[in-house]
């Protein structure tokens, strides 16, 4: 009999405590200075209930993520501008990117400055996510920007996400996440493939960039963009976006699965697509659902997908951060953790049963 | 806002737009990855290349030490075949490997726990079974920061090996030739580098061999002049330059690494090969330290032992046993004035005085006898120039080893200034002790743990004691055993301190009275500031004391008059009355009891007695009734002087009444007496004040003295009582009176209206006038029913007659048509009250007038006492208001005449004493000044306290008319007048407006003024007064504030502030008559208001005054 470990861990964001959303309410700043010890409170609780559920691998909530999950590396430069593209959501409502409005492209903050936050508390390691360079390159507009082309600003943006993630590497992440849910996002804009495929392309320009061995630590999440629980691209069926998620050079992926609806299907492509250096964690909680799944149900996911997928190169995850935008407060913190420990119980269960088999 | 639809279509533009440059830089770097592989592949060609021309055989392994690479020489080294190498196959090349080897089970345990521990680097030999031997290298192989696997490198290194081997064998033999050597060597190559350190070397310098090889040989060989420090050259260098054998030079020292100093001695010589060329230098030395050591040592003794005795500050001589001199020091010649030739001319016989000499001889024979080992003694010797030069001389023998005597040695010190000193200082003292004799003060010194060993003369004349009884702490016995602990412990204090000491406190003098004194004591101290000794002196201030407290008795009487006169011109209630002067009396005097008889006439004229007591019950006096005429009372009776005995039990007077013959049994114990008479103004003997005491002689003319003021006071008083009875009987007259009149109005009104009236009627015509039954009574006319017209005027008094007739005639005339009229009847008392009318016939004409009359007789009697009354009332008042002025006169001059009669000489004193101070300040001398200081300084109190006295007694009785004053006018003015420099800098804060007031406004100003002073004085030191005036409305009254930041009142010390004389701080701290705060309050009193104070005794207080609002 040999033990079987499956890894999981979460995607990132967990909603920020109520009196948090309220004190940056009332200061009309979510930098204001002083909302920082809130902060400094809220990361160091997230750890504490992370740990608690008995997370082997966490990561700071998010909570420090000023605005969102998107723009908050470029939030609050001042060359941009609000009026940027809109992002429809399927439920109906939008979120409005900023727009580039001169040279030169630079993040204002990277990832790295909240996980040295969350390792001041956290006793397990911290996974960091970040957003993807296909993501940002949403901020340059139709239109161009006068003086500063449309190249130029790719290579500037593939400069500003290697550092990201090499200074989060070098602070000791346990692995860095690029956010990449618009890929379904992509295939919707552009039905035959060929903007998803550039996406591609510029990620994989990006993760060309590190080593075999950095990539091994690196991985890409895509999901239908989860949002006040509803979907930007869900309509996009898988079929349309895995087969070319698995081009990109990266040693991790992080799909949502347990929204799916035929997650058979899902898993076949998957089974067919992963590469064998690669290794895909599965959805197994349905963040936008405000029902808490049972480890039991988890269990049964993860023992489905292992039907499909090589132990070895199988992992468990979240669909998605639950909460992606930091004014989200659909899901609770409660919520939140009760859902994250039924994940680890159900998989720790499901690989207690795989090791026996 | 564009739409939705052109939205997601700029988003699409976009994004392909974007896809195009993402291509754009997707197939740039490709073309860019092509050619990086491009000149990977040359760039590996070209290391190809390198590693097989390179003489070393070279093999790379992978992590599992799979063979992945290698060059051509790897390949003939080991003889290996190439598919073989390339074969991967590790087994295979291991067997091929371990053929050749002379030990192949070492070699592959080696490569074993090289591929596990993967260390860095090793290094090792590998022997061949042909007898080969490779240097084998290897290192671990890391690319891009990983590692990757080891690269190995073999060299042949056979024909070095054998080389090797010689060499060493060779070097061992010298080795251990050197090692084995006791001298320390050191050989340096042409450049003077270390080559070689032999183990006695290591051991000298402190360097091991390894560590000096290779290093300048003056690194390691560090070497000085013993003497000058300086560094000295190695003699390598002259070796090497020279090629000679060359010796160190002297005096040389070895500095160790560890600094250790070794002296040495040696050479050097310069090393040749075999063709006699130079090839370096040997360098051979030794330990010397030692023997050098033992020399420096004997030298140093001798030339110490040298130094002492001729740099010595004592006199040192050898001398041989008959005494003549052999060696002196510099010093012994200062002391006698000789030079050393001429000192060792002579022997200690002929220096020495003449008188000194047989105790000297005496002394050294003893040392020769050996009964001592040494002496000393105090001799004089003659000088040269033949003064006498003291010194003290020790005498030492000195002897062989077998004991015997060879000679002495002496040392002299000279002791003639200690000598001088001492005989100058025993001059001193006993100067000092005559002189502190010869002072009026007690004088006397203790040693520095205060026993006293000596007093002046004076002590023991005033004390009565002797050295005896007072040594030591003997001086007990003359203090008063109350204030005997205070003493101790501030002498004690004095004693652990060195501080001085200054307190006054009394000492029994011979006669066993105690006088005060003030007890000064001085240390004297020592160049180090420790005391030697303590001088202390006693000054007699008794004289100062008593007039000091004499002044505060005063006083307290002026006080308790002032009470006493206040209290008792104020009760107007006689038993109370008498009761305050009995009381006052009694407390002024020094009585033990007093007693107040009375004796006056009630309204009937009889005889009545009232009497209070003070100081005993009631009950002790009642059984004896009312003190009789006796020869000693009588006199006090009769208003005759008064009656002071210091004893009445050998006064004459007393005892010589039956049945008694003396104080009746059960009475209460008197020795000293006192009685004075109690005279009203108009010369009555109202009474007698009887004072007395268990203890003899207790009254003193001072004391008889109050209570004849107390007397006279008490008198005005009585007399305003009994006035204010009379006023009060006459009241009650009036009021009887009034009623009476009313009760007669009354009848009056009851006979008009019910008693027939008496008429009349006038005939005008025939001159007649008929008169009634009632009539003719009233009149006196019985039987006579008519009377003629000029009868019936007749009937009226002359003095009414005249307008009686008038009225008549009138009416007849028919002028008026009525009168009324009331008139006396002729010859009697009796009053009429009459009116009449005329009656007139058809034509108008007057034919008859008729009248009624009422007796009113008894009216008019009534009317006429209530005048009488009134006047007399009128004349009561206006005769009591100028008695109780007189009275109130009479107490202002008296109050004024005790301030004044004590001011007097007190302004006598204070002028005295100043020119006593000027004129004499230099005979009297600082401490004399001191006290007179003091006595004016107590004057001047004492005349500001008479003065404030005063003023509170005016406050108490003047008149206080009362009217509206401006409160904020008012402060506005006092805090300009009083503090402006606090009013500039914002001391004092006015808080306006501050409201009306009803008051008197010098009286207020005087509390104002008196609160703001407190205010500004009782601060801490250092802090600034902060005060703040306000005032708050409630109602019809006005409280006025005045708040400081000063020390505050404890709570408990609140009430007792507003007393006379009360103060809550020493006069020392805070200057004050403790007279302010009483004014406040009865000036506030007087003015219908109160006063009060918050504070919690810390920061502050709040004081306050309340008096009626003034309307707006």
């Amino acid at each position: 009999m040999s033990f079987v470990t499956i890894p999981t861990e979460p995607i990132g964001s967990i909603p920020r405590p109520l009196s948090l959303l309220r004190a940056i309410e009332e200061a009309g700043d979510d930098a204001a200075p002083q909302l920082m010890p809130l902060y400094e409170a809220a990361v160091k609780d997230t750890v504490e209930q992370f740990e608690a559920t008995g997370s082997p691998v966490i990561s700071d909530g998010e909570q420090r993520k000023y605005h969102n999950f998107w723009t908050y590396c470029v939030h609050g430069l001042p060359n941009m501008a609000p009026d940027g593209f809109k992002i429809p959501f399927a439920a109906g409502h939008t979120r409005r990117m900023p727009r580039l409005t001169s040279a030169p492209f630079r993040y204002k903050r990277y990832a790295d400055a909240y996980l040295e936050v969350a390792q001041r508390y956290a006793h397990v390691p911290i996974k960091q996510a970040v957003i993807s360079p296909s993501a940002l390159s949403l901020l340059y507009p139709a239109e161009g920007v006068p003086g500063y082309t449309r190249e130029e600003f790719i290579e500037d943006l593939l400069r500003e996400h290697e550092t990201e993630v090499r200074r989060c590497l070098q602070r000791g992440a346990h692995g860095v996440q690029i956010d990449f849910t618009e890929g379904r996002l992509a295939v919707k804009i552009d039905p035959t493939g060929e903007l998803l495929h550039r996406f591609i392309d510029l990620n994989n320009l990006a993760l060309a960039r590190f080593s075999a061995a950095d990539r091994q630590k690196i991985g890409v999440h895509t999901c239908p963009g989860g949002d006040r629980d509803s979907t930007h691209s869900a309509e996009v069926d898988y079929a349309d976006l895995l087969p070319s998620l698995f081009q990109l050079n990266a040693g991790n992926f992080f799909v949502a699965l347990a929204i799916e609806r035929d997650r058979k299907r899902v898993l076949q492509i998957i089974q067919k697509y992963l590469r064998p250096e690669q290794r895909v964690f599965v959805g197994v909680i349905a963040t936008i659902d405000p029902r808490v799944e049972t480890a039991e149900e988890v269990c049964e996911r993860v023992l489905e997908a292992a039907q499909y997928i090589p132990l070895n190169q199988l992992g468990t995850t979240d669909d998605c951060g639950y909460s992606p935008f930091c004014d989200d407060t659909s899901t609770t913190r409660e919520t939140a953790f009760a859902k994250i420990r039924a994940r680890i119980e159900g998989t720790a269960m499901a690989a207690k049963k795989l090791s026996l088999r | 806002m564009a739409s939705t639809e052109s939205e997601d279509g700029l988003l699409r533009s976009a994004a392909l737009q974007n896809a195009a440059s993402i291509l754009a830089a997707r197939q740039r770097m490709e073309r860019e990855l092509v050619a990086a592989k491009d000149e990977l592949a040359g760039a590996v060609a070209r290391l190809r290349a390198t590693l097989d021309s390179t003489t070393d055989a070279i093999v790379v392994t992978d992590g599992d030490g799979t063979v992945i690479d290698y060059n051509g020489q790897f390949l003939r080294l080991w003889q290996m075949p190439a598919q073989l190498a390339a074969s991967r196959d590790r087994a295979g090349i291991r067997e091929f490997v371990s053929r050749q080897l002379a030990a192949p089970g070492p070699f592959l345990a080696r490569v074993e726990e090289i591929q596990a521990k993967a260390p860095p680097e090793t290094f090792d030999i590998v022997e061949f079974a042909d007898g080969r031997v490779l240097e084998r290298h290897s290192r671990v192989q890391v690319v891009n920061g990983a590692t990757v696997g080891r690269v190995w490198s073999y060299r042949d290194i056979t024909s070095h090996r054998l080389a090797a081997a010689e060499l060493r064998e060779q070097r061992e033999w010298f080795r251990v030739t050197l090692a084995s050597i006791g001298d320390a060597v050191i050989t340096t190559d042409l450049n003077a580098h270390v080559t070689f350190m032999n183990p006695v070397a290591e051991q000298m310098t402190g360097w091991s061999n390894g560590d000096a090889q290779g290093r300048a040989l003056e690194d390691v060989f560090h070497i000085v002049n013993e003497v000058s420090r300086e560094r000295v050259d190695h003699p390598i260098a002259q070796a090497l330059r020279e090629g000679a054998v060359v010796g160190l030079a002297n005096h040389t020292t070895l500095l160790s690494r560890d600094g250790r100093e070794t002296a040495i001695e040696d050479s050097a010589a310069p090393i040749r090969d075999a063709g006699g060329k130079v090839t370096g230098a040997v360098m051979v030395f030794h330990d010397v330290t030692t023997r050098r050591r033992a020399e420096d040592a004997l030298r140093d003794r001798e030339e110490r032992l040298r130094a002492v005795v001729h740099q010595a500050a004592v006199g040192i001589a050898v001398a041989s046993l008959a005494g003549q001199f052999e060696e002196v020091n510099g010093k012994m010649c200062d002391i006698l004035g000789y030079s050393e030739a001429e000192l060792l001319a002579q022997g200690f016989a002929e220096i020495t005085l003449p008188e000194d000499l047989p105790q000297t001889r005496a002394n050294v024979q003893k040392l020769l006898d050996g009964k001592c080992a040494d002496f000393t003694h105090e001799k004089r010797y003659v000088r040269k120039d033949g003064s006498i030069v003291w010194s003290r001389t020790t005498v030492t023998l000195l002897k062989d080893a077998r004991g015997l005597p060879q000679r002495f040695v002496g040392i002299v010190q000279d002791i003639t200034q200690h000598k001088v000193a001492e005989e100058a200082l025993q001059r001193s003292e006993a100067q000092l002790r005559a002189m502190a004799d010869s002072i009026p003060q007690l004088a006397w010194m203790a040693e520095p743990d205060g026993h006293i060993f000596w007093y002046n003369r004076r002590w023991f004349e005033y004390t009565g004691t002797t050295l005896e009884q007072m040594q030591g702490w003997g001086w007990q016995t003359v203090h008063d055993p109350e204030i005997l602990p205070q003493v101790i412990e501030r002498w004690q204090h004095s004693l652990r301190t060195g501080e001085r000491f200054d307190m006054e406190f009394p000492l029994r003098g011979a006669d066993g009275a105690f006088r005060w004194f003030l007890t000064r004591v001085n240390p004297v101290k020592d160049g180090q500031g420790r005391v030697v000794r303590w001088f202390g002196t006693n000054t007699d201030v008794d004289q100062v004391k008593r007039a000091e407290d004499a002044l505060r008795e005063e006083t307290r009487v002026l006080e308790l008059l002032n009470e006493t006169g206040a209290a008792i011109a104020s009760t107007l209630d006689l038993q109370a009355l008498l009761q305050t002067v009995t009381d006052a009396g009694t407390k002024l005097s020094g009585a033990r009891f007093g007693a107040f008889f009375y004796t006056a006439k009630d309204e009937s004229g009889g005889v009545f007695t009232l009497y209070t007591l003070s100081g005993a019950p009631r009950e002790a006096f009642e059984k004896f009734g009312h003190p009789r005429a006796t020869a000693l009372f009588g006199p006090t009776f009769e208003g005759k002087p008064p009656v002071r005995c210091d004893d009445v039990l050998k006064d004459p007077r007393f005892g010589q009444n039956a049945p008694h013959h003396g104080m009746p049994k059960g009475h209460l114990p008197v020795r000293s007496y006192l009685a004075v008479p109690v005279i009203s103004r108009t010369g009555e003997v109202l009474g007698g004040l009887f004072f007395g005491h268990p203890e003899p002689g207790i009254f003193n003319a001072r004391a008889e003295r109050i209570i004849v003021g107390i007397a006279a006071q008490a008198a005005i008083a009585i007399d305003n009582a009994k006035l204010y009875e009379a006023a009060q009987r006459e009241i009650a007259v009036r009021a009887e009176t009034e009623q009476r009149l009313r009760e007669s109005e009354t009848r009056l009104r009851v006979s008009l209206e019910t008693a027939a009236l008496g008429t009349w009627e006038l005939e005008v015509e025939k001159g007649i006038v008929s008169l009634d039954h009632r009539c003719q009574e009233l009149f006196g006319l019985p039987g006579r029913a008519t009377v003629s017209l000029e009868e019936w005027v007749q009937i009226g008094h002359p003095e009414h007659r005249e307008a009686r007739a008038e009225l008549l005639r009138k009416l007849s005339d028919g002028q008026r048509e009525r009168y009324d009229i009331e008139y006396r009847v002729a010859g009697t008392e009796g009053w009429i009250k009459a009116s009449a009318k005329p009656v007139r016939d058809a034509q108008g004409q007057v034919v008859r007038v008729t009248g009624a009359i009422l007796d009113i007789t008894d009216l008019m009697k009534a009317r006429a006492t209530i005048e009488e009354r009134q006047r007399e009332l009128e004349r009561l008042v206006t005769e009591r208001t100028a008695s109780l002025q007189q009275a109130i006169a009479q107490m202002e001059e008296f109050s004024y005449s005790v301030s004044h009669d004590l001011r007097a000489p007190l302004r006598a004193i204070h002028s005295y004493a100043e020119t006593l101070l000027e004129d004499f300040g230099e005979k009297i001398g600082p401490e004399g000044g001191d006290y007179l200081q003091r006595i004016m300084k107590a004057g001047s109190r004492m005349d500001r306290l008479t003065r404030e006295v005063l003023t509170y007694s005016k406050i108490a009785r003047e008149h206080v008319p009362l009217g509206k004053i401006d409160l904020e006018r008012l402060v506005h003015e006092l805090v300009e007048q009083y503090a402006p420099d606090h009013q500039r800098t914002g001391a004092i804060v006015v808080a306006s407006p501050l409201h009306a007031v009803i008051a008197q406004e010098t009286l207020l100003a005087q509390v104002i003024s008196n609160l703001l002073a407190n205010a500004l004085k009782f601060v801490a030191p250092g802090v600034a007064p902060h005060i703040r005036i306000w005032s708050e409305k409630h109602g019809d009254l006005v409280r006025v504030w005045v708040e400081d930041n000063g020390i505050g009142i404890e709570p408990g010390h609140q009430d007792r502030i507003w007393g006379m004389f009360e103060r809550v701080h020493s006069n020392e701290a805070y200057e004050g008559t403790g007279i302010g705060l009483a004014i406040v309050r009865k000036a506030v009193e007087r003015m219908g208001g109160r006063t009060g104070v918050e504070s919690d005794g810390r920061s502050g207080s709040k004081f306050w005054i309340q008096l009626g609002a003034a309307g707006e």
